[in-house]
């Protein structure tokens, strides 16, 4: 998530509650991966197709106005070690507007808050717009997010199907500059016939998880643990979630080249989790192709 | 708002980038465009039926007369918007112009315009639901249904309640649906004259005139009174149709587009306008009787008790055409006055709470309640209150659009003084048109309020011995003096603001 120069997040606000857990949460994650943020509100342009009838005129510098004040507000959320600026973009849709900023402003992230839903994470249609389109990373802060813990630990996510290895490769990347401690977990859902079954299902998931640390372990220390439970639910919440940490997660096997696509585990397990989640986009094809090659040759 | 695409940055820091080009319409899409704002299906169903009691077989000369002022109006318009792209409203415009007095009257009339064209539409709607229902079921007694005043005000406020949901969460129609709405409604409305002149054709019309030379002329009108009365409708009629003269601005192809859209636009309503109010005329003639357009029952919406003689068994396609056609507007109409009264809210002419923006979706979300609450009650008492709710709505907005649509002219005739001498192009734009149509529009206006105190005008509604339009039409203009006054005791800052010298208060 971050290179030689400082990483950008883009960050999306609108002036609701939810945008500005984005900005808290995206201001602890600038503090521990050393990165800017770009807080953009995107307006929605507005169709030609849809004029009102009787014509009464333009509102927009008005609205103009009001996202102005909004953006001034976010940014007295972000603690002055932090640096942040600000933009006014349009667009069709605030999630095409956010990818399209995320991509002319290189950033690495965009975050966002997880909606005003039910659920602790209920993605409202732009975070799931987002989900199924970004070209870079999505970080979720969940509901209420009070960013007043520094980030200490680094989750990922791994399934016990292949293709772990470009989120772990991710993960270390970013926990690489910064004091995090990272963490390899598996979610195992169901009930075994027997004790003995279902403790042998999770030495099984062990023994993945170790082998698949042990290529992380070159450059730092790296724990495993299996969360096991009846439901996807009752598996996370047996986790103790640090109040400082952060889960990584990768996207479906279904997304397209660079883009996430969360599947349903990944869904369902943001209903669950009551800390900050980052959602990794598939690599490109070919360049996963080119990795993948690479690994098994050597 | 800047064309460019190089970002801004701002006294605050914040760099405004646009994404997406707005100017992606062709001549086609303008056309498209002007069309679906003028909503013909329902300004027809609505309108041909008071504006053929006033001036009887000569609708035809009326249409074409009444469009005059309207463009004189529009010419001014355009010039005001290019003067002063960002704040393009009547209320701004005749601040600026004329001081924030006027300025705010101005803004109530077409705040009183927009809430009155919003209930008479949801009551249109309201009577074609039902007859749509009835035509598809088969079963007559259910277009009857909309005569009971409970079940017919509930529907309406459910419709009002419906729209008001979906502009708060800014849902916009997409270029598709615009389309097709648009082709649909000129389809069938172009089907419903060639059916009826069939009739009149074959012998079977219910009056069967031949068109004649003599409807074509605006001078045979008995009286100035009725004159006035018909062209103010006209506006009505025609409302909406100059987007297309601002929409050009952003045009693709602008060096060839601006004037051939507008003029495209003209022709296809005008020349739709023509067909449909001839066929009409010649199906119906001007009686008392059942389907003659004099018969009071069927003049606040011709196109509901006309269509099933006129179309026989397709008659179920106007009742959809104007359905969808009002449902399309209800929505958009809704906008209106939400946009209003946020403007004024925002700059101080209004209580702070109406400048209020949703964050979520961005939509003026207590003006668009407000307006909702408004435009129901409104229709609610008028329902009980009127004998003819629709028609009596119609004929004071068309009142109400002659008022601030000439208070506008002016204010263009105003702000541009010293330049307008300039050019003999400018002296025309500028001045003489706005001039001519903007006084042309406050004398129908004047004298359609003082015919209107008759009893006996319009749908013969009457309020103490006045006619309810007049107390309509006045009362509510004398409503926005009070409300103005309360608005000055509360908050004088606007009110003391010098418009004239200096810039506007808030842009960009």
């Amino acid at each position: 998530m971050n290179g030689d120069r400082p990483g950008r997040y883009v960050v999306g606000y609108n002036g609701d509650r939810p945008s500005k857990d984005a900005v808290r949460l995206a201001a602890a994650m600038a503090r521990a991966f050393g990165a800017e943020l770009e807080i953009v509100l995107v307006l929605r342009a507005d169709s030609p197709y849809q004029q009102v009838y009787p014509p009464v005129g333009d509102i927009a510098p008005v609205v103009r106005h009001q996202a102005r004040t909004w953006l001034g507000e976010a940014q007295q959320l972000v603690p002055e070690d932090v640096v942040a600026r600000t933009h006014l973009r349009e667009d069709g849709s605030a999630a095409a507007g956010l990818a399209r900023a995320a991509e002319e402003l290189g950033a690495q992230l965009i975050v966002v808050g997880a909606g005003s839903g039910a659920g602790r994470f209920s993605a409202g249609p732009v975070v799931d717009a987002l989900l199924h389109s970004s070209p870079v990373p999505v970080a979720l802060a969940p509901r209420r997010y009070a960013g007043d813990v520094p980030l200490t630990r680094l989750s990922v996510a791994v399934g016990t199907r292949p293709g772990a290895h470009q989120v772990i490769r991710e993960a270390v990347r970013a926990v690489e500059h910064s004091g995090l401690e990272l963490e390899l977990i598996s979610f195992l859902e169901g009930e075994a016939a027997d004790p003995g079954t279902a403790e042998q299902v999770r030495r099984r998931v062990e023994e993945h998880l170790e082998a698949a640390a042990d290529e992380a372990r070159r450059t730092r220390p790296v724990s495993v643990r299996v969360a096991a439970g009846r439901t996807l639910k009752k598996a996370a919440q047996g986790v103790d979630w640090a109040p400082g940490g952060l889960l990584l997660i990768g996207s479906s096997r279904l997304a397209q080249g660079r883009q996430i696509f969360l599947g349903s585990t990944a869904a369902r397990l943001l209903k669950h989790i009551p800390v900050p989640m980052v959602v990794v986009p598939r690599p490109a094809p070919d360049a996963d192709q080119a990795q993948t090659e690479k690994e098994t040759a050597s | 708002m800047s064309t460019g695409t190089a970002p801004l940055v701002d006294q605050q820091g914040t760099r405004h980038e646009k994404g997406l080009s707005k100017g992606s319409v062709g001549l086609l899409g303008s056309v498209v465009i002007g069309v679906s704002t003028i909503a013909p299906a329902y300004t027809l169903s609505g309108a041909l039926g008071p504006t053929a009691a006033a001036v009887g077989t000569h609708l035809p000369a009326i249409l074409l007369v009444g469009f005059v002022p309207m463009l004189l109006v529009a010419m001014g318009y355009r010039q005001l918007n290019r003067a002063m792209p960002d704040s393009g409203t009547t209320f701004t415009w005749v601040s600026k112009a004329f001081g924030p007095w006027i300025g705010w009257m101005g803004s109530w009339g077409l705040l009183a315009a927009t809430i009155l064209v919003l209930s008479n539409l949801a009551g249109i709607a309201v009577d074609f639901f039902y007859l749509a229902l009835a035509q598809i079921t088969g079963n007559d007694a259910i277009a009857e249904l909309t005569r009971n005043v409970p079940l017919n005000v509930a529907t309406c406020l459910a419709f009002v309640a419906l729209a008001a949901w979906i502009s708060y969460r800014g849902m916009e129609a997409t270029k598709v649906v615009q389309y097709v709405l648009v082709v649909f409604q000129l389809l069938v409305l172009l089907w419903f004259a060639a059916a009826a002149f069939g009739h009149v054709g074959g012998g079977t019309a219910f009056e069967g005139l031949a068109v004649r030379a003599e409807w074509f002329n605006p001078f045979g009108v008995e009286s100035f009174s009725a004159f006035a009365a018909g062209v103010s409708l006209s506006v009505f009629i025609y409302w909406g149709w100059d987007v297309v003269l601002t929409l050009n601005e952003e045009s693709k192809d602008s060096a060839t587009g601006p004037g051939r859209s507008a003029i495209a636009t003209i022709l296809v309503i005008v020349a739709l306008y023509m067909a449909v109010s001839l066929a009409v005329l010649s199906y119906s003639g001007t009686g008392g009787a059942e389907l003659g357009l004099g018969n009071e029952e069927i003049q606040e919406n011709v196109f509901a008790a006309l269509a099933g003689p006129v179309m026989g068994p397709f008659a179920i396609l106007m009742s959809l055409a104007v359905l969808s056609s009002s449902a399309a507007s209800l929505q958009s109409t809704m906008i209106s006055p939400a946009r209003t009264m946020l403007a004024m809210g925002h700059y101080g002419a209004l209580p702070a709470k109406y400048a209020r923006i949703t964050s979520r979706f961005q939509s003026p979300g207590y003006a668009t309640i407000a307006a909702a609450v408004i435009a129901s009650v409104f229709y609610a008492v008028m329902r009980v209150v009127s004998e003819n709710v629709l028609w009596d709505t119609i004929t004071t907005l068309g009142m109400m659009v002659c008022f601030y649509y000439g208070v506008t002219a002016l204010a263009c005739v105003w702000y541009f003084r010293r330049e307008a001498f300039r050019t003999t192009r400018s002296f025309l734009t500028k001045f003489l048109a706005p001039l001519l149509g903007g006084i042309l529009l406050l004398v129908f206006f004047v004298q359609t309020s003082y015919d209107s105190m008759d009893p006996e005008y319009g749908s013969g509604s009457a309020i103490g011995g006045v006619g309810l339009v007049f107390v309509l039409g006045v009362g509510m203009l004398l409503l926005g003096v009070a409300v103005m006054l309360v608005q000055y005791r509360r908050n004088p800052a606007f009110f003391r603001e010098r418009f004239e010298t200096t810039e506007l208060p808030v842009l960009d």
